[in-house]
């Protein structure tokens, strides 16, 4: 399915440079735009001023990526062209230009959404009761009409299709209105996800499809909670099918009228969309509620953005309040900092030990055989059995890490003591603790598992710290490994999951004790970094605990990085810490949402190669400088920021082969595009067969065509025509009827001035070919497009032509021989009446005589028609003619010439397996990035060598790193992102600014890394050389506000602010 | 626990549960261990249940019994790898009819002798002493507005709302009186409504060999139970919180364990049964008991929070007292007990008549529950003709109990059920002419009161 790709694309690359507008550009004469008011999945939309100065919305759809969705939308235009209704966005203009679909619709002042917007940024929950039903009531109003009168569904209803033009709102956007009973493509492209009714996901819409759609719209648009809060198109898909709705929000009185029109069955919903805003405002709120809601939440709703692309997070693309990070000047490192610091790992929870003993494995590769005691590891876990396997695992190869099991015990235990354990944990966490001693996420739990094993952390804490500030560690680790270990100062660095509970609970005492530790025992400073690490597990209710855990977190590593908050630690102990923050270095490591313990490992893994990229190489330097506040020049404050980072790796060798060979493979590939394709034949497929259908010229429809010209309404026409004819008729006089008739007929025909003369209808029948001519041609070049994009072979396209106009000579053929028919008929019928009997003046021969009109009329009429399309064939024959030489040869050229440029440095290119090149192809189809059709309409750009190059060597380097089965996982190949977009940190629109560090083996080949990045990343890029294979880049973003990854973790789903504030480690602190 | 593989092992609907604010949830037990219960007793209680109920399949037996029917299966085929049961047939979803064979029999038979219990299976003391304490009533204070919606349909002064608020707050005694008929056992009632919650409690409890019933269908209102999706320990019942009730048949007896001699099984004392709920000792005084035996029994649970239960075995147990323990009279608090036991009941409320003023709405809130117009000049004309010249005091259960004459008399003689003056005349004589005896006739109205 290439165009969900497409849609999903489309959307999901906000940040990138894409082919789209600029203001001041003219697409269509006479509009110019202005501004870009809205984008989606299908297009954008632009204010524009039309002729006369007049405003216009004009909607350009991304037509050049994929003639399907033009096709869709030229069909949906064609059904909504008749209906008139004072509450539909009126469609003003539709034209295609180059390829893209351009409607030019009245402009609203603005949609739904925006005002939604404006009243959550002015501090209240969402529109209000009253005026959002005003809103509803007219596009109730119009879908019902839509519904009733024309059998239509809109099926895309959404705060952003419902403008506001002063107080009345219209439906727009008409992107995929279907008519009720004809659904026979897949539905799945292009609708939202969040509104979606159940059944279109079954690809059946129905009468009730859009009042659904209309009752998420109200609940959502008036408390700004939707009914529904997956996070992602599968999830939202699964509950709309199954799940109740969460109606909670809502006055107790709309609730049984929402549920109804939220049944899962459209039968059991309202009648229609009207009854159904009927209901809501009969039962008018007796007492007003106050719609203002806590500042909290109101920030958490700015960002409230309903559309989703569909198949991914929903995380990754909510509109840009915090805004993209910016790019940040490379900073230069000093050359004298090249010492290295005795650093403590802690890696706490399950997650948290799991990537710190993969960093033990990494080092222990790295150095073999080397002691180094200036690196400690320590691991708690409430895990027994996790904890047992770590220590097992560590008294054989690996190197020793220190291990701290922290159980809970069971309540029973803590019973003696709760008097003391209450004070600061609620009961009901005490007395509920799970039967399995481990903590299960709970924060509480993992505080308490901390407070009661305090004595033991402490204990192995203070060990590992001793090790590390003795002098003799820094000297035995240097000559161990050759490097220079500093001994003014060490680092602690905690590692945990604060989506989980263990490390999320304790995480903020361990640092106050490490600090206590050191400022008791005399040692040198100490600089504490805490990673913290958070991804979603499958499932929603899991999912958002998890969310709800980091938030917790999060809002309470704010309020203790307050000055003066309220500290109350274990004991008084702490309280005379003079150090405000609890860390010195926050690092939010967002791993993805939706993800499988494989996934887990690999984050983990990511974190363990960015922590010995951050302590024990070169990259150390530059990194350092990124974070020295003299030479960044970025001022102090109390405000905690976090940062973030994103890693991407690639075997250096394997770049390499892949980028030599890449040029190869796709000029390899082209010039196998451009041979004449083998297979012979037309395509087969049901667009192929709508495509003839809608021309006119596959077998069945060429039966069908002069009945469906000469329809109901016309046949009645001529008929009245003929009668009127036969009235005119002379009855005395003795001269051939014929003559008669055909005078009249030639009388008519001149003046054509009488609206129901035979020339009218004709006329109508000519015209309406003339109109249909430029419309078929468009769809016969969509399709082509299409057969190009999704078979990539030109050769296909050029044998598809060749049948095109093979069909349409047949076609033609027929209709000379119709017409043929026709004049026999036609002479055969002059012939019965040439004789002109005498006895006409009787009434039955009055009937003949008009019998006889209406024939020669209709026989007449069928001449002329069947004349006219034998014109219309002939000139799509031609435009086809012109197309195909056109258009291939140009085409061929083209691809002749992208070939020679994207292999120009190599000599000759060895034999390159045909079936290579069908995987290649089909890497390319989901890929979606690189597209031949659109060498149709432009030249060769740079770019377009640039991107196949790219394309090839992604498709390269999946295929060494992969089964070579990789192009059947879709889902593989979505998820992974390639080298090196996906060192872009997870963590996106939280605002910051980011910087990027290539690390590569060869130094010599800095500036190339540097300049190749640049391409991806902006001019924020440095590079510092170590000794590895690999080629890692790192990118990090400094400066996020913990509101903002706040607002980022909780978007659309206040529930979990409200589950974040029932996880707060203790209760004895006002969070 | 940060583990990714989080959603396999942890528990899910505990964790729903805790944070949607319960306060205690009895998680799924995953093995025999974490039930709490030795397998021999297990079997005895399927063996014992097969006996006295005839064959049943695995399932059937599991929800006898409330193990998880996953626990049974395993059990079942010990059982009967040691012949001691036999498949008798086989029934849908992988499951069998089981039956006794011989041996079975003979172990059903000794094991019925030493206890006859068949039900669900008990959970060990501790568990529901933790249980309790987690539930316990003084964890949440009540506030004003929560006071004020229990009583919503009860007419109360102001003064009384301050009164009683501190008095539940403080979760130990509260003595209530005044006059017969002004609603104390309705106050009392309704106080047990503002811990509106549900709780859990076990059907029986188990400590060594000694099983207590404690789920008692009189005192223990079943509520919904969760959803199927939310999978919880079966041997637990969702209650609404218990209010328990007893008048002038409390003896000292039903404050200890009573023990069964035939079937070898316990019940548990009142206490128990009202724990985490509202304990009423309505017409304090006229036990046959006397008041300071009765109050002796409670002095120790109401400082310690705990009480002292001795097992038919002898053995001692300690169980939580966590309950709110009121005691209702008519008569006087002072001439029952003496200071040293007013001293362990901090609290005294004396509920008073009512006002004139109150009269009107009580006459009001009577009216509406009985379904009639309230008419204000019938209330001022009973009040000026039978009341104020007789100087006759006015009860808050006047209201209601009149309006019910007045519509047993409309029904009578087939009147439309209205507030007519006339009518409250014809039922006057009836209704006014006790008031001269009035001690019995005051007990007998209290009665009424408290029956209803």
């Amino acid at each position: 399915m290439s165009h969900t790709e497409v849609s999903s694309t489309a959307v999901l690359n906000e940040d990138e440079p894409r082919n789209t507008l600029s203001a001041g550009f003219t697409e269509i004469a006479g509009y110019r735009m202005l501004e870009r008011i809205g984008m989606g999945g299908f297009g954008e939309v632009w204010r524009a001023v039309g002729p006369g100065g007049f405003p216009k919305a004009v909607k350009v759809l991304f037509g050049l990526l994929n003639g399907f969705q033009a096709d869709t939308e030229l069909k949906s235009l064609n059904r909504i062209r008749d209906l008139r209704h004072p509450f539909l966005l009126s469609i003003e203009r539709v034209e295609v230009v180059d390829g893209r679909v351009i409607v030019v619709t009245e402009l609203a002042d603005r949609s739904l959404d925006q005002r939604f917007r404006e009243l959550v940024a002015s501090g209240q929950r969402g529109v209000s009761r009253d005026e959002l039903l005003r809103y509803l009531r007219d596009a109730a109003d119009a879908l019902d009409f839509m519904s009733e009168e024309h059998g239509l569904q809109h099926l895309d209803i959404k705060p952003e299709n419902l403008l506001l033009q002063g107080v009345h709102a219209k439906v727009g956007d008409f992107g995929l209105t279907k008519a009720v009973g004809h659904a026979r493509h897949s539905q799945i492209n292009g609708f939202t996800p969040l509104y979606a009714p159940p059944e279109l996901f079954e690809g059946r819409p129905d009468r009730g499809s859009d009042q659904y759609s209309l009752a998420i719209v109200y609940q959502t648009m008036l408390t700004g909670i939707p009914p529904f809060n997956g996070r992602t198109a599968s999830q939202l898909m699964a509950q709309h099918l199954k799940s109740s709705p969460d109606l909670s929000s809502l006055l107790p009185s709309d609730r049984a009228v929402v549920a109804r029109a939220l049944s899962k069955n459209p039968r059991t919903r309202f009648a229609g969309c009207r009854q159904f805003i009927d209901e809501l405002t009969k039962r008018r709120p007796t007492k007003s509620l106050s719609t203002r809601v806590p500042s909290e939440s109101v920030s958490t709703m700015q960002n409230s953005r309903t559309t989703l692309a569909f198949t991914e997070n929903i995380t990754s693309n909510h509109s840009m309040v915090h805004g993209t990070a910016s790019r940040l000047a490379p900073v230069r490192s000093l050359p004298e900092d090249t010492q290295f610091r005795p650093t403590l790992f802690v890696g706490i929870g399950g997650l948290g030990c799991q990537t710190v003993s993969l960093l033990n494995q990494r080092i222990q590769q790295r150095f073999p055989n080397a002691t180094l005691p200036a690196i400690q590891f320590l691991c708690i876990d409430t895990d027994r059995e996790a904890m047992s396997d770590l220590k097992q695992r560590s008294s054989g190869d690996y190197r020793a890490v220190t291990t701290v099991s922290a159980p809970l015990r069971t309540t029973q235990d803590y019973r003696k003591e709760s008097s003391q354990h209450l004070t600061w944990l609620a009961r009901r966490w005490l007395f509920n603790i799970p039967r399995s001693g481990r903590v299960e996420g709970m924060r509480p739990l993992g505080r308490l598992a901390f407070v009661d094993h305090a004595g033991e952390i402490r204990i192995e804490l203070k060990k590992s710290l001793m090790t590390l500030v003795s002098s003799a560690s820094a000297s035995i680790s240097g000559s161990e490994t050759a490097l220079l270990f500093d001994t003014t100062g060490i680092d602690v660095c905690l590692v945990g999951s604060t989506s989980g509970g263990t490390a999320s609970g304790c995480m903020l005492d361990l640092a106050w004790l490490v600090r206590e530790l050191v400022s008791n025992g005399r040692m040198p400073p100490v600089g504490l970094t805490s990673m913290l690490l958070h991804g979603t597990a499958q499932g929603r209710q899991l999912a958002d605990m998890q969310d709800a855990n980091t938030v917790s977190f999060l809002q309470e590593l704010q309020h203790f990085s307050i000055p003066g908050a309220q500290r109350p630690g274990l004991t008084s102990r702490f309280s005379d810490s003079e150090i405000s923050k609890p860390f010195d270095e926050t690092t939010l490591v967002h791993f993805g949402d939706d993800l499988s313990d494989h996934d887990f490992f690999e984050g983990a893994n990511r974190t363990a190669e960015y922590l010995e990229l951050r302590t024990l190489t070169s990259a150390r330097r530059e990194m350092n400088a990124w974070r020295n506040p003299e030479r960044t020049r970025i001022p102090e404050s109390h405000e905690v920021s976090l940062r973030s980072f994103g890693l991407s790796r690639i075997n250096a060798d394997s770049w390499e082969v892949a980028n030599r060979e890449a040029g190869q493979l796709a000029s390899a590939a082209i010039s196998l595009w451009t041979q004449p394709s083998a297979a012979a034949g037309e395509p087969n497929s049901p667009e192929w067969k709508a495509l003839l259908d809608r021309l006119g010229i596959s077998s069945e429809a060429m039966t069908q065509v002069i009945p469906n010209l000469l329809d109901n309404d016309r046949t009645r026409r001529m008929d009245e025509y003929a009668n009127s004819v036969g009235q005119r008729l002379s009855r005395d006089i003795a001269v051939s009827v014929r003559e008669q008739v055909s005078a009249i007929v030639s009388q008519d025909a001149a003046s054509s001035t009488a609206g129901d003369s035979m020339a009218a209808v004709t006329g109508e029948i000519q015209t309406e070919l003339a109109i249909r001519l430029p419309l078929d041609l468009q769809l016969a070049e969509s399709f082509l497009r299409q057969l190009l994009d999704t078979r990539i072979r030109s050769g296909l396209m050029d044998n598809a032509i060749t049948a095109l106009m093979r069909r349409t000579d047949q076609a033609l053929a027929t209709c000379r021989s119709q017409q043929s028919d026709l004049q026999s008929a036609f002479n055969g019928l002059r012939a019965s009446h040439v004789g002109g009997k005498p006895d006409q003046a009787t009434d039955a021969g009055h009937t003949d005589l008009r019998g006889f009109c209406r024939q020669y009329c209709m026989l007449f009429t069928c001449q002329t028609i069947c004349q006219t399309l034998i014109e219309h064939l002939q000139a799509i024959l031609a435009a086809l003619r012109g197309l195909h030489e056109q258009r291939s040869t140009i085409l061929r050229d083209r691809l002749i010439v992208l070939a020679s440029q994207v292999n120009d440095d190599a000599p000759c290119s060895p034999t390159i397996p045909e079936q290579m090149i069908v995987a290649f192809e089909a890497y390319l189809q989901t890929s979606g990035r690189f597209r031949v059709s659109s060498f149709l309409d432009r030249d060769i750009r740079p770019a377009d060598v640039a991107t196949l190059r790219s394309e090839a060597s992604n498709f390269l380097l999946l295929s060494m790193s992969r089964d070579p089965q990789f192009a059947d996982d879709q889902r593989l190949l979505k998820r992974s992102e390639t080298f090196p977009a996906n060192a872009r940190p997870r963590l996106q629109n939280v605002g910051g600014g980011k910087r990027v560090l290539a690390v590569i083996p060869d130094p010599q080949s800095a500036e190339f890394w540097k300049s190749l990045l640049q391409n991806d990343f902006g001019p924020c890029v440095s590079a510092c050389s170590t000794t590895t294979d690999d080629i890692c880049v790192v990118c990090e973003t400094e400066g996020i506000s913990i509101p903002a990854a706040v607002d980022a973790l909780t978007h659309m789903r206040p529930h979990v602010l409200e589950l974040a504030g029932q996880l707060h480690s203790r209760h004895d602190v006002p969070w | 626990m940060a583990r990714p593989t989080q959603g396999k092992n942890g528990d899910p609907a505990l964790l729903a549960a805790l944070l949607a604010g319960e306060n205690f949830w009895p998680s799924d037990p995953a093995s025999l261990h974490e039930l709490g219960l030795n397998e021999p007793f297990v079997e005895g209680l399927i063996c014992r249940l097969l006996r006295s109920s005839g064959n049943q399949t695995g399932r059937m037996i599991a929800s006898e019994v409330s193990i998880p029917f996953r626990m049974i299966e395993g059990l079942m085929e010990r059982l009967k790898s040691r012949r001691m049961v036999l498949h008798c047939g086989s029934a849908s979803l992988n499951d069998y009819i089981f039956g006794l064979t011989e041996e079975g029999r003979r172990r059903a038979e000794t094991s019925h002798s030493e206890c006859a219990y068949t039900g669900p299976a008990p959970v060990p003391l501790s568990d529901y002493v933790i249980s309790v304490e987690a539930q316990a009533i003084c964890d949440q204070p009540i506030r004003r507005e929560e006071l004020e919606d229990a009583f919503f349909n009860v007419s109360i002064s102001e003064e009384l709302f301050d009164m009683i608020g501190p008095a539940v707050n403080s979760a130990s005694g509260l003595f209530l009186y005044g006059a017969p008929g002004n609603g104390k056992s309705t106050i009392a009632r309704c106080l047990t409504h503002c811990f509106g919650q549900e709780i859990w409690i076990p059907y029986a409890i188990i400590d060594g060999r000694e099983i207590i019933t404690l789920f008692d269908p009189a005192y223990h209102e079943i509520v919904d139970q969760p959803d199927e999706g939310l999978p919880f320990d079966r041997r637990w019942v969702r209650v609404r919180r218990p209010t328990v009730i007893v008048g002038g048949e409390l003896t000292l007896d039903s404050l200890e364990i009573r023990h069964d001699p035939v079937s070898n099984t316990s019940e548990a004392p009142l206490q128990m049964k009202s724990n985490c709920g509202c304990l009423l000792i309505d017409d304090f005084g006229r036990q046959r008991v006397s008041p300071e035996q009765l109050l002796n029994r409670w002095i120790v649970p109401l400082e310690n929070k705990y009480d002292y239960l001795t097992l038919p075995t002898g053995k001692k147990i300690q169980v939580p007292f966590q309950q709110l323990i009121i005691f209702s009279t008519n008569l006087d608090p002072a001439d029952l007990v003496d200071e040293a036991f007013l001293r362990r009941i901090p609290y005294r409320i004396e509920v008073t008549d009512p006002h004139e003023d109150e009269v009107h709405r009580l006459f009001q809130i009577a009216s509406e529950k009985l379904g009639c117009t309230y008419d204000p000049e019938s209330v001022e004309h009973l009040l000026a003709t039978y009341y104020r010249s007789h100087k006759r005091p006015i009860r808050r259960c006047h209201a209601r109990d009149l309006l019910l004459q007045v519509r047993n008399f409309c029904m009578y003689h087939g009147l439309p059920f209205e507030m007519q003056p006339e009518h409250f005349d014809h039922i006057a004589e009836s209704f006014f002419t006790r008031v001269p005896t009035r001690p019995l006739n005051a007990a007998f109205e209290e009665a009424l009161t408290t029956g209803r």
